[in-house]
């Protein structure tokens, strides 16, 4: 028996991926702001009655009139003519409870194509919460449709969705569609005939949005709580990471005595052991990064700070649009280049893309850690704030500064001027969900050991061989290191990155760290356990670099990595994205190019004072 | 152990890593290579033990590649999750 094909739709932030989740027992990405989703996700579910249901999830959509790529999808999909896709037996219009004034704009455009369907009512729990009361049984006469209770983040919120789908297909009449009809006018009759609402808002929401929002305190605000994360991300971390560093030197001492001196042993623990555990060290700092990340998303603040940032970004020639794909960048900047499908205006878009590497990605966090940990001292200012934590958010700080000032230049060398307002759905506060908290954490922890045990792990070994093939020769004068495929390359790229103070150390690294910059620190672990050996070997690599580089060097090297496009899949996610090798080569020429000037400026000037 | 049987056992780890990151970073290449050697040992006279071999390295029918090789999972891999092909996106600079 085939299974049916039933899709999502509804407009932003009404909670569908959350009922995906629910449906299919999936864990796609869920958040409190609208474009988290951008591609269509598919699921199954098998029905009580054993009837087998395809699901998609859809991007969110305002109307059929789509502006971004997202929107297209979805038009496409609904009205079935997205290539290779097959036409829907079902459409679920989901529409949140507490905001039906915009929601069912879109549903009755839904209704107008004929096909069978059914108002997904979600979020009651919030509505009821409000008091606002819906007479579902009228606004199902009224619509022609069923309408069904959801509540998406609820165990068996989902329940009365399952059982519709699993009864018989309900008949939807064409509806003759009148381009001079006023939908809103419709909506307002249908709410006023079906709907008590005590009031449009939220009273906690204008509350809180009195502060939140205000031009001075609201930034105010932004910047405190940015400024605790990155406090927080050192000083909570340290710990953990103690307890990891003893593990990794523990395992490496502890192996080393019973293994045999050779190769083996070397690719081991010097190659396997000091690689990775330079790496996952940094797991706890990821971590708490993104508990904070994610309470926000859940609780609705996100938009606000793009709301309060968008006069400076219209500035600079980008629009609010850019902040939600930006600060999925943090992220990771391929989400992040992926998240501008929602950006409507493509001149916008692909400023969006090319500045969207400047961000700084959690893969910058360990080669950042790792260089502040070993040369800015542990200290306190003030009694309360943490040196360390004031230079990374210093380091991300840079980071923003960078964004705008790029897209400032690209604004004033471009010909085409967009004039695109902002216009975004600012969603009621939510105390973010323990649960959903929990799970986000665990998916980041699981997808940074997937890229340890997998990207990181390949390389490391395959930098490991290396750095000991081929072997010294018999009359050798330097280490064997120098002899190797490896040393030789480093020292052929130290007469480039000379005048930024990179030894050919840092050289080694940098090629393998274009594969993911945590890379580089991995790369950097082996190096030196292997230069060193014996005992030296397993020290921690903050300690050994704090002890051979200059200051000069290592903030050199904290410059290159704010610009520098160390990601050969950001590259490859541009290309795809913007369907232009002439975009790959503007951004890595003015990545690299901006990531060389920024150390050598860096370099000659700490020489210059210390 | 001894020195030749450690070297034996690290050229066997270093080659599969290599033929992993040889996949992850070019795989319509690793698998067309893996499609010719697959046919070398399984064209028509081989003994049943060649044909054998060449069945265990046929590759699967499509490239099921890492996507980005970014780790990040959220976009479902995005080397098989290809968007429409549309123009390129481009700035026109000011004369």
């Amino acid at each position: 028996m085939t299974a049916m094909r039933v899709a999502l739709v509804g407009n932003p932030n009404c909670g569908k991926t959350a009922l995906f989740n629910q449906l299919t027992g999936s864990r796609q990405k869920v958040a409190n702001y609208a474009g988290v989703t951008v591609e269509r996700k598919e699921g199954r579910i098998t029905a009580p009655s054993g009837r087998v249901f395809t699901v998609l999830d859809l991007p969110g959509a305002y109307s059929f009139d789509a502006a971004s790529p997202d929107e297209m999808i979805t038009r496409d999909v609904c009205q079935g003519n997205h290539p290779g896709e097959p036409a829907l037996d079902q459409i679920v219009c989901v529409a949140d409870a507490t905001n039906l004034r915009l929601h069912l704009r879109f549903v009755l455009e839904v209704r107008r194509l004929g096909r069978p369907m059914v108002l997904a009512l979600n979020m009651m729990d919030a509505a009821r919460k409000r008091g606002i009361a819906i007479d579902i049984e009228q606004l199902s006469q009224r619509l022609g449709i069923p309408v069904v209770e959801t509540i998406a983040v609820q165990r068996g919120g989902a329940e009365a969705l399952v059982r519709q789908l699993d009864g018989a297909i309900p008949h939807v009449a064409a509806v003759e569609a009148d381009p001079a009809a006023d939908l809103h006018a419709q909506v307002r009759q249908l709410l006023a005939d079906t709907v008590v609402m005590p009031q449009r808002t939220a009273a906690i929401d204008e509350a809180i949005d009195r502060w939140a929002l205000h031009p001075v305190w609201g930034l105010a605000m932004l910047a405190v709580v940015m400024f605790l994360i990155f406090q927080a991300v050192f000083s909570w971390a340290a710990p953990v990471q103690d307890g990891i560093t003893w593990l990794f030197e523990m395992l490496g001492q502890n192996l080393g005595a019973v293994m045999p001196d050779g190769l083996l042993k070397g690719l081991l623990v010097d190659g396997i052991i000091a690689g990775l555990g330079g790496v996952i060290v940094f797991l706890p700092q990821i971590l708490i990064l993104f508990l904070f990340i994610l309470v926000l998303e859940e609780s609705g603040y996100l938009p606000r700070a793009a709301f309060l940032l968008d006069r400076t970004m219209f500035s600079v020639g980008l629009t609010g649009r850019s902040f939600i794909p930006l600060l999925s960048s943090y992220a990771c900047a391929i989400p992040g280049i992926m998240a501008t499908r929602s950006i409507q205006d493509p001149r916008d878009r692909l400023t969006t893309i090319l500045v969207a590497p400047l961000t700084t990605c959690s893969a910058r966090l360990p080669v950042y850690t790792l260089l502040i940990g070993a040369f800015i001292p542990r200290q306190s200012i003030a009694g309360v704030f943490n040196l360390q934590g004031m230079v990374l958010f210093a380091l991300y700080v840079l980071g923003i500064v960078s964004v705008l000032a790029v897209a400032w230049v690209m604004k004033h060398l471009r010909r085409d001027k967009s004039e695109h307002a902002l216009l975004m759905e600012l969603p009621s506060y939510r105390v973010p969900n323990a649960r959903d908290v929990a799970i986000g954490l665990v998916e980041r922890a699981m997808i940074f050991l997937r890229r340890v045990g997998g990207i990181i792990l390949t390389l490391t070994v395959l930098l490991w061989f290396l750095l000991n093939f081929p072997g010294a020769p018999v009359d050798a004068t330097m280490p064997a290191i120098d002899y190797s495929f490896a040393g030789r390359i480093g020292h052929a790229l130290q007469t480039i990155f000379a005048p930024i103070g990179f030894n050919w150390q840092i050289c080694i690294a940098l090629v393998p760290g274009l594969a993911a910059r945590e890379v580089a620190v991995s790369s950097l672990a082996t190096v030196y356990a292997i230069s060193a050996g014996g005992d030296v070997a397993t020290q921690q690599l903050g300690t050994i670099i704090g002890g051979q580089w200059s200051l000069a060097t290592a903030l050199s090297l904290l410059a290159w990595y704010v610009f520098a496009p160390q990601c050969l899949s950001t590259l490859a996610v541009i290309r795809r994205e913007t369907n232009s090798w002439r975009n790959v080569a503007i951004a890595a020429g003015y990545l690299f190019a901006l990531a060389y000037l920024a150390s050598f400026l860096t370099y000659q000037i700490t020489s210059w004072l210390t | 152990m001894s020195a030749s049987l450690q070297l034996l056992i690290v050229a066997v780890i270093v080659g599969v890593f290599a033929w992993r990151a040889f996949k992850r970073y070019a795989p319509k290449t690793a698998w067309r290579l893996q499609a010719s050697l697959s046919y070398q040992f399984e064209r028509a006279g081989r003994p049943s033990w060649s044909r054998a071999i060449g069945r265990w390295l046929r590759p699967l029918e499509t490239v099921s590649g890492d996507g980005c090789g970014s780790g990040c999972s959220s976009c479902g891999g995005c080397a098989t999750n290809p968007v429409a092909k549309t123009d390129p996106l481009s700035i026109q600079l000011r004369s």
